[in-house]
């Protein structure tokens, strides 16, 4: 499989986007572990309604996942998110991922580190 | 955040899950079981069970007949957990789902 | 013979005085089909009747090439044996279904006035059965996927015409099914419309997500998925499964309510069941 941000162009990335040192903190095992459970079926499955760089089979029914350290400065506002986008919106299509239990603690926040690092 | 509601609600999974590393006991587990096969009995009946309730109920005793106790105090509140919001979700929808209606 | 929703809707003005009663579930009908032909202008609401494939070329053709040796086939002959089968009591089919049978499923579903309850094919089927001495067939089982597909088969291009009597029951079992299909269900918290109307046309994965326009004109399903031909209310239950909810019992009241409900908002659209789908 195609790994599109390797270690270093992340670093690189991360330094010019100055995303700061949260994500770089970020070790690349919790990132590929992150990105495991995003992409698993029985996961986040984010893959299913999100386009991402290195995903297969895509779908197209949320917003892709780019940029996200720049969209979301605050690594707490995509958590909040995740755990529960019907805050910011009632009528989301997407799952309350934290709220609803579909993924635990752990997971979560792999989860939040692995997109934020988009 | 916006949303007190949504704070609170992280807090609270948040203080469930620290509560496994206390050392669970047997009896807080199958307290925890009866009261997710309660709930979820409740969402049945409203015809909003969720699919993931009784695999956690299972689980959750497989753990403890294995003497994994923590395992299963986790399952158990993740069983709990499912139970409980699917009911809230049975509650919620009982009205909510006129908002979604086309042209309303 | 009636004047479908469908027809009546052509007739303009008219409606809204003289069906006051049926108001609520023509207005759902024009503004579902208002809502698909604004989101895909260039597909013909009767281009619907197959899903997904209405939607995507490419999938499209390789959809119709799978039509030169349809696998439902032989649910269609073992289904034409079965209807030709005595029941218990010497009686058959079409005794029961009436003299037009097999071609009724255009009848069907309706509200049946005696029960207080929408009435689908395949209960009319086991009702059948039961009244003549026999057993009642599984619902998801091979003999009633058999004998629906090939009265689907029979009753092809006839079209779509659900009534809502003047009777509050029947209107109330029909907003029942309204209910169920803007209810969010399941722990990832789907509603039918989130799927079909919010995203609809959008991929899931490689799927695209198909209109509730055109959702029961075409079962029985070969599903290649299943290997086999089964009912709508099997999809309704893998649509539970797959937002992680508890499936209903097919035929239960709130799928038949959700199969009158959908098979309204079809009105006027030709049957082309069976059909195949991934």
């Amino acid at each position: 499989m195609k790994r599109v941000i390797g270690p270093v162009s992340r670093w690189t990335a991360a330094g010019l986007l100055m995303v700061g040192a949260a994500a770089q903190a970020v070790d690349d095992e919790a990132l590929a572990e992150g990105k495991a459970i995003a992409t698993d079926r029985n996961g986040g499955n984010c893959f299913s309604c999100h386009m991402a760089e290195g995903a297969e089979m895509a779908g197209n029914g949320g917003p892709p996942l780019i940029q996200m350290g720049m969209r979301y400065p605050e690594r707490d506002a995509l958590k909040a998110q995740i755990f529960d986008p019907r805050v910011r919106n009632p009528n989301t299509v997407m799952p309350p991922y934290g709220a609803h239990g579909i993924l635990t603690d752990r997971e979560l926040e792999l989860v939040v580190d692995y997109i934020h690092s988009l | 955040m916006k949303h007190p509601l949504a704070l609170l609600g992280m807090v609270s999974a948040l203080t469930l899950s620290s509560m496994a590393w206390a050392g669970a006991s047997a009896d807080e587990v199958e307290d925890l079981l009866a009261r997710a096969a309660a709930a979820h009995e409740q969402a049945l009946a409203l015809e909003h069970g969720w699919a993931v309730t009784e695999p956690f109920m299972e689980q959750a005793r497989q753990a403890l007949a294995d003497g994994n106790v923590d395992a299963a105090h986790e399952l158990a509140q993740r069983a709990l957990l499912t139970a409980e919001k699917s009911v809230a979700q049975a509650q919620s929808e009982a009205e909510a789902w006129k908002g979604r209606v086309l042209g309303s | 013979m009636f004047v479908s929703g469908w027809r009546r809707l052509a007739l303009g003005g008219v409606v809204a005085l003289t069906a006051q009663v049926n108001a609520a579930p023509e207005d759902d009908l024009a503004a579902l089909r208002s809502f698909y032909e604004k989101r895909f202008p260039d597909i013909a609401l009767e281009a619907h009747i197959d899903g997904a494939y209405a939607l995507d070329e490419g999938k499209r053709e390789q959809w119709l090439e799978m039509e030169d040796f349809p696998p439902y086939e032989i649910a269609i002959d073992e289904g034409a044996e079965l209807f030709e089968e005595a029941l218990a009591d010497g009686s058959s089919y079409s005794d029961c279904l009436g003299d037009d049978a097999p071609v009724v499923k255009q009848n069907y579903p309706y509200f049946d006035e005696t029960t207080g309850q929408v009435m689908t094919l395949d209960l009319a089927i086991n009702n059948c059965r039961v009244a003549a001495g026999d057993e009642a067939w599984d619902y998801l089982g091979p003999e009633m996927a058999a004998l629906t597909a090939f009265i689907a088969y029979e009753s092809r291009d006839e079209e779509v015409a659900v009534e809502i009597p003047d009777d509050p029951r029947a209107l109330a079992a029909y907003e029942d099914g309204k209910a169920f299909y803007y209810t969010r269900r399941g722990q990832l918290n789907f509603a039918c419309s989130h799927c079909h109307m919010t995203m609809v046309g959008n991929k899931l994965r490689a799927e695209r997500l198909s209109a509730t326009l055109g959702h029961t004109t075409h079962w029985p399903v070969y599903r290649l998925k299943w290997k086999e031909t089964g009912p709508l209310h099997r999809r309704f239950m893998e649509c539970n499964s797959q937002v992680r909810g508890v499936p209903l019992e097919p035929q239960s009241v709130s799928y038949r309510n959700l199969e009158y409900f959908l098979s309204y908002q079809s009105n006027g659209l030709v049957l082309n069941g069976p059909a195949t789908r991934k």
